[in-house]
């Protein structure tokens, strides 16, 4: 019986964390969007000093909830995701229009990859 | 290479942990489910140890997902014979009343060779000294004699004998099992008394004491002479 009792907790120790990782992941996703919108408002503008802040706020927000990241990504796909991110920051200091362009919509697909990846699909399923 | 090490660490200490809450059957005991789901976990394992970009969390919980599943069906079946017949079927009687029951044989893809090498397994070299021959749920065959050819039991020949009488161990290796001492109802006066006896004056002395319940009878043998000095 202490088994069962044992199995029961587990299964409700998984159930929560991974809700919670869920929520985390999503949460960091939405955020990421709502600033890529942002961003490309300010890249139709030229505002390059502007779009260098958004995407140090993006890497800032990355760095905090890298961790629930770590949890269930490769490292290979958590490596891509940080230098994609990285060459946007250094196309955006230098002004680099056409390569930033290319590289930050990269990055949003990266990002938007994650809840597909960490909630429920048949994509994903099969 | 300290990640690598690290990972090993964690991971057997799952892997023990999950595979003692599984149970202690054996290998060769296992349904054909528990051996898979075994297998599986000791694959899924082994995949972060040998390669680091394998997120662990995702491993752990795999594993502790087919230990979950694994420990509730049991349970479930426990209570219920339908559920187990389903999930670990039933056992296929091959011999039966002096007949080969082919259909059943070649159900299980079991041919009269494999017959012939298990009864020889059980002493045995004819059938017709044989009642029944059950390939039981985990693969083992049961090969039951006709009750002529059994041995015989003192029963049968009415001779009394003495109840089997349980040895438990009291100290191992210079250590006290006091659940032990508790569960029998022994003191430390007794068993000071005990090991004075054989001119020990240190439990740390004792390699192994044993005690059995119903004849109080103890054995108890002194650690050698080299191993008490470094005690």
């Amino acid at each position: 019986m202490n088994r069962i009792v044992a199995t029961i907790i587990i299964i409700a120790i998984i159930i929560s964390v991974s809700s919670f990782h869920v929520y985390k992941v999503v949460k960091l996703t939405d955020k990421i969007d709502n600033t890529a919108d942002i961003i490309y408002e300010l890249y139709q503008l030229d505002k390059w000093s502007e779009i260098e802040a958004e995407l140090k706020e993006i890497s800032n927000l990355w760095n905090k909830n890298k961790l629930w990241a770590y949890l269930t990504l490769s490292t290979n796909q958590v490596d891509e995701i940080e230098i994609s991110l990285k060459q946007c920051i250094s196309y955006s200091q230098i002004g680099a229009k056409p390569d930033f362009i290319g590289e930050f919509r990269m990055f949003c697909m990266l990002v938007e990859h994650l809840p597909r990846q960490e909630t429920f699909s048949f994509e994903e399923l099969l | 290479m300290i990640i690598t090490i690290i990972r090993t660490i964690i991971m057997y200490i799952f892997v023990v942990v999950t595979l003692r809450m599984m149970g202690k059957r054996q290998i060769g005991e296992l349904e054909a489910s528990e051996l898979v789901v075994t297998i599986i976990i000791s694959e899924i394992a082994a995949m972060p140890i040998t390669n680091i970009e394998v997120p662990l969390a995702t491993n752990i919980t795999a594993m502790l997902v087919l230990m979950s599943l694994e420990v509730l069906i049991s349970f479930f079946a426990f209570k219920s014979p339908r559920l187990r017949s389903f999930l670990y079927g039933k056992p296929s009687v091959f011999y039966e009343n002096g007949k080969l029951n082919q259909d059943e044989m070649l159900k299980q893809r079991f041919n009269i060779a494999d017959i012939m090498e298990e009864i020889r397994g059980n002493g045995v070299c004819t059938l017709s000294d044989v009642e029944f021959i059950v390939m039981e749920t985990n693969g083992k065959v049961s090969v039951i004699l006709k009750s002529e050819k059994s041995p015989i039991t003192p029963e049968q020949l009415n001779i009394n004998t003495d109840p089997l009488k349980m040895s438990y161990i009291i100290i191992e290796n210079g250590v006290l099992i006091k659940s032990c001492m508790k569960r029998l109802g022994l003191n430390e006066a007794w068993l000071k008394k005990q090991i004075e006896k054989q001119n020990i004056k240190n439990i740390n002395n004792v390699f192994y004491m044993s005690y059995e319940y119903e004849t109080g009878k103890t054995v108890v043998i002194p650690k050698c002479d080299n191993r008490r000095k470094k005690s």
